[in-house]
């Protein structure tokens, strides 16, 4: 991830450490805890959602990214988004099968390299 | 551009002051839109096939993303005085909360898409120095998303708006 680019360090420019706290976060569906979808619950436990390291990507606007689609508060997305720049990943989320991939297909929308994979 | 906290709207939304260099900046941008491909998202680098078998699923949603953003794009571009003049060289325009996340996503579909055009080189300490004149509009167009990301997220993390 690139800090900021370097048109934004001009001087006289705006900017920037921070991160919408308007935003709501985007619902993943929800699994219902029925006893006929229990099994399917149960099968499906154990994917992650991993965020790779890009050179492209803003930090500011990865952490951004981080709190509209997991509605964290900006010290949690900060501290994940360091973990993407400094270790070249990051583990969001430990979901089922569903919820994994609705937030892969969340974060890759904003254009984040996002993948899902089953936990061993 | 620079984005001008408002205590006067009604409803939620964020006002930024640009240049009229910058508005063409803005939609040469934009002009870009969209850059990446459905083929540059990948779900998974695991080997699981329950879910290599949602990699086509994937990549339509992608694509149905882009063909709305696009939408999205053309009806506010289009709309009657989305730059209103405010003085010599000077425009207002006005973002809606919703409108700020497709653009941010709009303005990275750009960016990520010239890098990828670019052939995904590092951009620290400098990006590559010999380049075509194709190339060299992807890395204007990235660099310039980039600069609007960066006042767009500015005024996220400025004062509530509304």
């Amino acid at each position: 991830m690139r800090p900021f680019s370097r048109l934004a360090q001009k001087p006289g420019r705006c900017y920037i450490s921070g991160m919408s706290q308007t935003a709501a976060p985007i619902a993943p569906p929800k699994t219902e805890k029925t006893e006929k979808t229990e099994p399917r619950e149960l099968r499906d436990r154990g994917y992650v959602v991993i965020c790779w390291n890009d050179p492209v990507n803003l930090m500011v606007y990865v952490t951004h990214v981080f709190q509209v689609v997991f509605g964290w508060p900006k010290a949690r997305a900060e501290r994940h988004m360091m973990q993407v720049h400094q270790a070249g990943k990051s583990l969001l989320a430990r979901e089922t099968f569903e919820k994994a991939e609705h937030y892969v297909h969340q974060l890759q929308g904003y254009g984040l390299h996002a993948t899902m994979e089953r936990e061993e | 551009m620079k984005f001008i906290p408002s205590q006067d709207l009604g409803a939620a939304a964020f006002v930024f002051q640009i240049s009229k260099q910058e508005v063409e900046w803005l939609l040469g941008v934009l002009r870009f839109y969209p850059q990446l491909g459905s083929g540059y998202h990948r779900i998974t680098q695991g080997a699981a096939e329950e879910i290599k078998a949602e990699q086509q699923l994937l990549e339509e949603a992608m694509a149905q993303r882009r063909r709305e953003h696009k939408s999205k794009l053309e009806k506010f571009l289009a709309a009657p005085g989305r730059f209103r003049l405010e003085g010599p060289n000077q425009f207002r325009f006005t973002l809606t909360p919703e409108q700020m996340e497709w653009l941010l996503q709009v303005l990275d579909d750009v960016r990520v898409g010239c890098w990828v055009k670019l052939g995904r080189p590092e951009l620290e300490p400098a990006p590559p120095k010999k380049l075509t004149a194709e190339q060299a509009r992807a890395l204007s167009a990235l660099e310039l998303s980039g600069f609007f990301q960066m006042v767009l997220l500015g005024a996220c993390d400025g004062p509530e708006p509304g």
